[in-house]
Formats: structure tokens, sequence, C-alpha cells
């Protein structure tokens, strides 16, 4: 009994900062604004088919709201096609996304309630695209460890009702947010139908004294299975680009690059 | 050479004083060697799966593997509930209960579809929409419109909703691959995975594929999950509430209970029928409980080599232990015959001993090689199951061989039997029998002779007409609620099971091609046309579905664009819209690099004779449509079931042959003479041919079981022809005189002969209290080709005798002996 007690006094001290601390540091990070970047997404299957997707994103946070739009470079037989999300802070209030086909030459609205669905036919779900409300989850502090030489801790998040899982289809995810600059370098999400998801952050560059993973995997896996792989490359970021508020409109979308 | 059957008895004798002067060395080793297989037993696996029946490396099942790879399992349980009014709120209230508590309780499944998270996928003139049909699952107050999305989509029609509308169904699909081995997403398997565990395969790396490849879902896996689902159905079904579950899933399950079951059954009635015989037989108790306990022991060997080789019961060789009782107890019931003889006349144990071993051990060796022999013609069927029944059984065989010439021997020794005074009378009724059986065979030898070649014509005639038969589902009664419920369904809803078609154009997006897309469309619409006797095809889902479906919505539901478009760019852009839409449906038909694409056509559950004749027309279309462009593969339930069904003929004709020319060898070998030895498979050819008029006549199906029945019964009932001619040589090379020898050769193998077959076939007949009509049909041929050959051996024998043998001739030990 006294050890246990000794063992558990000890776990406090270790853990000089809360579950809620680090939650709260890793939400307030600043993450930059006004991005301009290239963004290379390889999908790679069981049977390591590759499939590249290359697209051009800009972002621009407004009060309660992220505005974002992207336009695809490659393959070419989708060149020019575009999507322009508002992405609202409200978890409660669904996105709104459009699109513009160029070979019907026509743009359309798109609306789903579904933020567990894949983002552009990949690993991530627009949930993972997006900052996750902070006050959905219970945060604990399951262990401290190192991932590539650097100290994490490693912070289990629990959503905290049923909804939550629903739309994010994660029951329990596990994040491990480097100590010294609070970003989350690794996660292990549990889905709903027991799959696993491993998020990897393989690179992490400093721009602007900004913090940018520019290459991001996101592993499925069934057991010890690989199921499908999504590799998240960022060229060319740019922070503090400027960008104009007609930038995110239908009119600029059917544009095109 | 004329004294080697001299010598082999020498030789059994001298066996014989060895084993019992060292019995208990000997028994002690015996036991071992059975406690050592039989100890295997636990590890017994059962599968009554449909694709079980084909080798794990046939080329169908290599395709079939290679399917549910890359587009999961195709065999969906199907749950189809009756109503009045499908759109009806409370009913929808229930439907959407009970396809919640299977989403949330049931294990091992992947998706849960049915009208309330059915695909709708919508536009008008600037937005649209891709989402479930009851958005949330929640009713909304006002269904008209959700009412007249359903009933017009083309793709809901015959998969949620019937035509009619009063069926509607809640499909599963089961994870593809086993669960097993694999620990639940618990903390402490996080953790183990938090130093580095689940990241192993950077980028950089090739993806390390594991060395051990996945197991597919297995069959006590889905059982779990059946007998689940039955649990919920149960508290579901009510009034306006019908619920039918069906798919192949529910059949392999319900093969398996229903075997499982039926098997214990046999078992205990196969010994009970051999105990009353044995009773009748020897009125010992060391007459019973002897044979009793080497055939015991047999099967549990037996079924303890099948377990030690991995190789599971089926539904095949569930007739294995029925099948081993009855044909191991023929020895001993010989050598306790003999024994009980010599005792009673000697009353020394151990020279009686020696004596039934001498005199009977040739023939108990030989007959048992001839069945053994027989039976293993089946080891090189196509068909696993059939060919492990062979192997198994031949095992079996040797082993109840085994321990009938030393186990027997050896408890004789140990036991105290005493001596009795054996009652003549009893042995009167069948004496006179005998005689005029003789009588029969001399008297009437044109007329038996004419009657047999009468028979083997009009089989022969007969046996033209015969229809190849392989339908797992009617092997079930037809009250069972299996075959009723798939039935309805597939008269309902137009099918439970189906054939995939992989289409693979072998490049990158090649899926986009509009040719081709168009050309999926119109052989989709021709295969619609493709109708059998009983057979049609009741739904095809192909990628146009989809694209057709989006390319609708994004021209403001006008239904002139259900079309596919004939931009290559358009085709690629509105399926990248649909990959964004939220709804991973593509998954399931097409792989990620849109190289391949699949098929799906439903069909009923009908004899896997009309499905050849529908996949032949399948396959024949694509490959005129395709030519060499694609490569095209065709699999799923039905091409199993058809390739099983043709692979079981090939392999039963194959195994026929070798059956007859392997027992037409040893009986040649045995009797020493060419002539004689072709003339007495005369007896045996003529109870199959009987059999096979008898199926004709009657309507029986030629199915994977009756098709065993030849193959089977000939190694057995030539061990009648063996002991007749073995007795008939005796006594003509003593007396010089036919007449003489067929009735003393009835007078005194008679008996044994009687008495074996009673045994023989009492083992099949007990099929017939099977709750499964494939079982009852094969248990009633069986046995009435035992009972049959008994007659022929009987009487046609001694007829030939008394035709090809002159008077006089002089058999000369050469030939004879």
């Amino acid at each position: 009994m006294k050890k246990l007690l000794l063992v558990l006094l000890m776990g406090v001290s270790l853990f000089a900062i809360t579950a809620d601390e680090i939650a709260t540091k890793v939400d307030q990070r600043d993450t930059g604004d006004n991005i301009i970047s290239t963004m290379k997404m390889i999908l790679i299957d069981k049977h390591n088919t590759k499939r590249i997707r290359e697209m051009k994103k800009y972002e621009k946070n407004y009060k309660g709201e992220t505005k974002s739009a992207i336009f695809f470079l490659r393959p070419a037989d989708v060149r020019n096609t575009a999507f322009l999300t508002y992405d609202y802070d409200d978890a409660s209030k669904d996105d709104d996304q459009w699109l513009y086909l160029p070979a019907l030459k026509k743009s359309k609205r798109i609306a789903s309630s579904d933020k567990s669905a894949s983002f552009m036919g990949s690993d991530f779900t627009y949930s993972d695209m997006t900052s996750r409300d902070i006050s959905d989850y219970n945060y604990k502090i399951a262990k401290e460890s190192k991932v590539k030489g650097k100290k994490v801790w490693i912070m289990e998040s629990t959503p905290k009702t049923q909804k939550t899982i629903d739309e994010t289809s994660y029951t329990k995810s596990y994040m491990f947010v480097q100590q010294d600059n609070f970003v989350v370098v690794r996660a292990i999400h549990v889905l709903k139908n027991g799959n696993k998801k491993y998020l990897d952050v393989q690179k992490l560059e400093k721009i602007d004294g900004i913090y940018v993973p520019t290459k991001i995997v996101m592993s499925t896996k069934r057991g010890k299975q690989l199921l499908h792989k999504t590799v998240l490359e960022f060229n060319d970021v740019k922070l503090n680009q400027n960008l104009k508020d007609s930038f995110f409109t239908l009119r600029r979308l059917e544009k095109g690059l | 050479m004329k004294n080697w059957r001299l010598k082999v008895e020498k030789g059994f004798e001298n066996f014989s004083h060895l084993i019992t002067t060292h019995r208990f060395k000997t028994l002690f080793l015996l036991l071992l060697m059975v406690f050592a297989l039989a100890s295997n037993l636990p590890k017994i696996t059962v599968d009554t799966s449909t694709e079980g029946f084909l080798y794990k490396d046939d080329p169908q099942i290599l395709t079939y593997n290679k399917f549910r790879e890359q587009f999961g399992r195709d065999e969906r349980i199907i749950v189809a509930v009756k109503t009045k009014d499908v759109f009806d709120k409370t009913f929808l209230k229930k439907l959407f209960k009970l396809h919640d508590e299977i989403e949330t309780t049931l294990p091992y499944i992947k998706d849960v579809d049915s009208l309330k998270n059915a695909r709708r996928t919508t536009g008008d003139k600037d937005s649209l929409l891709v989402d479930d049909l009851f958005v949330d699952g929640v009713i909304p107050d006002d269904l008209s419109d959700i009412e007249k999305y359903a009933k017009s989509n083309k793709i809901y029609k015959n998969l949620y909703l019937s035509e009619d509308n009063t069926f509607t169904t809640i499909i599963i699909t089961t994870q593809t691959y086993t669960s097993m081995g694999e620990k639940s997403s618990n903390k402490d398997t996080i953790e183990s995975e938090f130093d580095d565990g689940g990241f192993d395969d950077g980028f950089d790396q090739e993806i390390k594929q594991d060395t051990k490849r996945p197991e597919f879902i297995n069959v006590k896996e889905t059982n779990e999950l059946i007998v689940k689902l039955e649990g919920i159905i149960k508290k579901y079904d009510s009034d306006n509430f019908k619920i039918y579950d069906a798919g192949s899933p529910i059949v392999t399950k319900n093969l398996q209970s229903t075997l499982m079951k039926d098997m214990q059954k046999f078992i205990l009635l196969v010994i009970l029928t051999i105990a009353v015989l044995l009773f009748f037989m020897f009125r010992r108790v060391s007459g019973i409980i002897l044979p009793l306990i080497v055939v015991i022991l047999t099967l549990l060997s037996t079924i303890g080599s099948m377990a030690l080789a991995s190789s599971p019961i089926t539904a095949l060789t569930q007739v294995l232990p029925s099948l081993l009782l009855a044909v191991g107890v023929g020895a001993s019931v010989h050598l306790l015959a003999m024994f009980y003889k010599k005792f009673d006349e000697i009353h020394d144990k151990k020279e009686a001993i020696a004596y039934a071993l001498g005199h009977s051990g040739l023939a108990i060796f030989m007959t048992s090689i001839t069945t053994a022999a027989s039976l293993s013609s089946f080891a090189i069927s196509d068909i696993a199951p059939v060919a492990a029944l062979g192997i198994f059984s031949s095992i079996g065989v040797i082993i109840a061989l085994i321990l009938t010439l030393v186990f027997v021997p050896v408890m004789l020794a140990i036991l105290p039997i005493k001596a009795k005074h054996e009652s003549k009378d009893a042995h009167k009724f069948f004496d006179s029998m005998m005689l005029s059986l003789a009588n029969i065979s001399i008297n009437h030898r044109k007329s038996v002779l004419g009657l047999s070649a009468f028979v083997i014509v009009i089989s022969l005639v007969l046996g033209s007409q015969m229809h190849f038969s392989h339908n797992p589902l009617e092997w079930f009664k037809k009250d069972n609620s299996v075959r009723i419920n798939t039935q309805t369904i597939d008269h309902e809803l137009k099918g439970s099971i189906s054939i995939e078609v992989v289409l693979d154009t072998k490049k990158e997006n090649g899926v986009y091609d509009p040719k081709f897309l168009k050309d999926i469309e119109s052989i989709s619409k021709e295969i619609y046309t493709f109708k059998g006797k009983h057979y049609f095809i009741g739904k095809i889902v192909n990628i146009t579905d989809v694209l057709k479906e989006i390319n609708q919505a994004l021209h403001a539901n006008d239904s002139k664009y259900y079309t596919i478009p004939n931009s290559y760019d358009l085709i690629s852009q509105e399926f990248l819209l649909f990959e964004n839409s939220g709804s991973d449906d593509l998954e399931d038909i097409v792989d990620s690099s849109f190289s391949k694409t699949r098929i799906s056509m439903k069909a009923p559950w009908v004899d896997s004779v009309e499905y050849v004749e529908l996949l032949d027309q399948i396959k024949e279309l694509l490959h005129n449509k395709f030519k060499d462009n694609v490569e095209i593969s065709v699999t799923g339930m039905i091409p199993i079931l058809g390739t099983t069904m043709t692979k079981s003929i090939q392999s039963s004709i194959e195994s026929y042959g070798i059956a007859f020319i392997v027992i037409a060898i040893l009986m040649i070998l045995l009797v020493g003479s060419v002539k004689l030895g072709l003339l007495s498979m005369i007896p045996n050819l003529t109870p199959i041919m009987f059999s096979v008029a008898m199926m004709v006549v009657f309507k029986l199906p030629l199915d994977m079981f009756t098709i065993l029945i030849g193959a089977i019964a000939i190694g057995m009932v030539v061990d009648d022809t063996i002991h007749y001619m073995h007795n008939f040589k005796r006594y003509y090379m003593l007396h010089k005189d036919v007449d003489e020898a067929i009735k003393l050769t009835l007078l005194s193998t008679g008996r044994a002969i009687f008495i074996t077959s009673i045994v023989l076939s009492s083992g099949f007949f007990v099929f017939m209290f099977a709750s499964m009509n494939n079982l009852f049909n094969f248990g009633l041929i069986t046995g009435v080709t035992v009972l049959v050959a008994m007659l022929t051996n009987l009487v046609v024998t001694g007829a030939l005798m008394k035709t090809f043998i002159k008077e006089g001739e002089c058999l000369t030990p050469d030939t004879l002996e």
C-alpha cells in the first residue's frame, strides 16, 4: 500500500503539467495563417500500388472559421478540379464545401454531414484535417516517452460523447506531444470498427518561426496488417501571404490556377 | 507356388502363438498406438463451407482468394423482413432498431446496410448531396420524398426493396480476415506500440508484406456471428415483421450443426444395430464386446489421425464413422465365428485362437485390402472432402485390420471364455435357405444369368438418362427453415448468392475509359436476359451504377443524364468527386488505382448443373466483348459450386476406373485365373448397375454422395466373392463336382456372408434417419446395393461357376491356387 502511494506521488510529481494544460497548449500553438503550399498526396494500397495526387492549397483563418481552396494539379485528367471549404470552429455546424468540375464547367455545393469521411480518398478524414474542439474530449497523460530522441507526452484522449465518436469514428486517440514545442508528432487512433490509424510526422520544419509538419504519414491497419497508407507532403510552404478574401469565392474557384 | 497359402496360414498360426504368449505386452503396445492417434481428437475441426469442397490450391479457390483480398468477402448474410408497407413509420422504427442492434452487438462485421444508411445521391441546380437515405437515422415526419426516391432507385431494387415493396433487407458483410490471434484493441496492446510498434513502415521503406499471409475469416467465427444474429432475430420476429435470413454463410452454418447432430445419432444407431446383430449371431458377451471395441478404437484412431493431419470433418467425411463401424466389424465377425466353432470343439483356447487366425487370417487380410484399395481410389479426387474420405476410410480399414488380427486374439487369450455346446437348430433355417439358393444357381443358372444380364443392360440404358446434381440447399428437407428462407428470399428479392466478375484493364485509371464502361453496361444488360429452367440473374451491381447516379445528380437530377459521360476527364472528375463525397462505396467495386473493377451478379440458389450452363454463357459473352484487352476472372459462390460439380463428376469417373481395375487385378491374383477373376466381378457389378436403375426409376439424384456408392460398395461386396471363391475352390478340388462345391460353399460360408451383409447394410440404412436428404439417399441406395450384392454373390457366382467350369474340368492347383 505504501509503495503504491509512493508510486502515485512520484507519478504526479513527474508530470508537473496537467493533461488539460497540454491539450490547451497544443490547441493554442500558432500554426500559421495565410498559407500557400503545394500538397502532394501519395495513396498506397495493401498491394503497394501507389497513386499520386498533387494540389495547390490556400488557407486563411477568419474568426470562427477557416477557409481553404484546393486546386488539383495532377493527375492531368482532374487538373483544375477544385474544392472550396469553409470549416466552422463550431463543431455542431456542418462545413460548407463547393466543388468545381472543369469538364462540366460547373461548381456545385456538396452537402455531407459526414466528418469521418475520407479526405480526397486518403487515410486522413476531414476531421483529421481540421483542428479538434478540445472541450469534446477528456485528456490523460498515459506515459512519457521519446520520439526520435525528443521527449514526448503520450496523451490519451477519450471523446466525451457518442456523438463525437460518431463524427470522428475514433473511440480513443493517443497523441504524442513533443514537450519542447507542443507539436503532435505521432498519434494512434482506435477506430470504431477495431482498425487503428497511425499518424507519423516524418518531417517537421520551422518556417518563419512556426513549426510546420511537412511530411505526414497516416497508415490504417487491422492488427498488424496494413490496409492502406497515405503520405502527405507539403512543399513550397509560404506563410503570411496576405491572401485576399476574394480568393475564397466560387468565382475564383471556377477561374482555375 | 501351390504351397504359399499353406505357408501363410502357418505364418498366421505362429503369429497367433507369439502374440498370445506376450499378450499383455502386445495389448499395451496396441493401446499405446491407439492412444497416440486418439489423443489428437480434441484438435478436430469442422468445415462445411461451400469453398471447402475444393482444395486450397485449386485454381478456382486461388482466383476467389485474390478476389477476397481485393474486394472483401462476397458471401453476405441477408436478413429480409416482410411487412405490409415498408414505409410505415412504426415498421421503419423497428427496422432501424434491428439494424442498430445488429451493428452494435454482432462480432466480426464489416458493414451493415439497409434502407437506413443506403446511399442517396441527389442534386439540384447548384448543389449535390450524397448522404444516407435517412440522415443520422432520423425518420422524418413526411416520408413521401424518401419513399418516392427509394421506390424509383434502380440500385435499391431487389437489393433493399422487393419489387412490390413488401420486403426490405438488412445486409451484413463480415470481416474478410480472421480475428483469431489478434488481441482486442485494449490498452495493453496499444502501450506495446508506443515505442515504434505501429510506425515501423516509414515511407522510404517498402511495405513489408507479412511473411505469413493473413487467414480469411473462418467458419467458426461466422457461425458465432450467426448464432448471435439468430438470437436477435427471434426477439424481433413478429406478425407484421416476419424475418427471413439467407445467404451461403447461413447454409454453411446449418449444414454444420445438422451434421454434428446427425453424426452422433448415426454412430449410436450403428453401434446399437451391430450389438443386436452380434447378439443374435454369437449369443456371447465376448462376441458382442470385442467387435464393438475393435470398431470403436478404429473410429477413435481414424478421427484422431484426421485431426493430426488437420483434415476437417466435412459434409462428406461425416459418413466415415458409420462406414468404418459397419466395414470394420466384418473381419472380427469372421475371426470370432471360426474361433468359437473350434473352441467349442476342442476346448483349448490358445489352439482355437491359432486355428481361427490361421484359417481366416488370409481371407480377412485380403478382404480388408480390397476394401481399402477401392476406398483409396477416392484419394485422387479433386474434391477435397472426397479425397479425405478416401484416404481416411482406407486408413481406418487398415487400422481395423490390425486391431482384428492383434487385439481380438490377445483379448480372447486374456478374457475368461467358456466353451458352449452349439445347438444345431439355429443353423437349420439357414442351411435350408442356403440349400435352396444353391439349387437356384445350379438348376436355373440360365435364368439367373439372364436376369443379371437384363439388369446390366437395362441399367446401361437408364444410366444414360442420369443427371448429375449438386445443390447443398436441397440436402435440407423441404420444410427446413434454411431452405424455406432461402427460397423465399430468392423468390422475393431475386437471389441470395453471387457470381463475381473482375475485369482487370491492367493500367492505372483504365476504368475511366468511356468505351470500357459502356461495354460493362451493355453486357450487364445482356446478362439480365440469361434465363434457365430455374435460374435467372436477379441483380447486377457494377461501377456504372455509381457513375450514372452521380452524373444524373450533377445535372440537376435530370433522369436524361442517368448515363455514362462520353468524356474521359468528366468521368475521372466525377469519380474524384464521389471519392470525396463521404461515401466509401467505391472500395467495394473498384481497386484504388482504378485498374480493376467488379461486376456482382445475384442469382437464386439452384442446382449447380444449371450454373455450369450459365457460367459458360457469361464467360463467352465476356470474352467476345473484351477479347484480350482485359483480364477476366469469374469467381464467387456460384462458380465455386459449379467447379465443385464438374470436378466431382470427373474425379468420380476416374475413381471408379481405378477401383474396378485394382479390384479386378486383386481378384485375378487371388483366384489365380484371369477368366475366373473377371467372371467374379459380375456378381459385384450387377448390384451397382441395379442401383443405377433404381436411382433413375425413383428419381434419386446422382450427387456428390450417391456417386460415391459404386466405388464404396464394390470394395465391400467383393469381400463376399472372395469368401465364396475361396471355399468353392476348396470344395471343387476335393469333390471335382461343381454342384456339390456350390452347395458346400453356401452351407459353410453363406451364413457369414449373410450376417456381414446385414451388418453392412444396416450401417448404411441408419443414414435414412438423417435430417438431410442427401444422406438419406446415400444410405438407402448403398444399403440396397449391399443387400443385392449379397444375393448376387450367393446366387450369381454359383450360376457362373456352373456355366463356365466344364463338368470334370481339371482346375489345376496353378489356376486355382
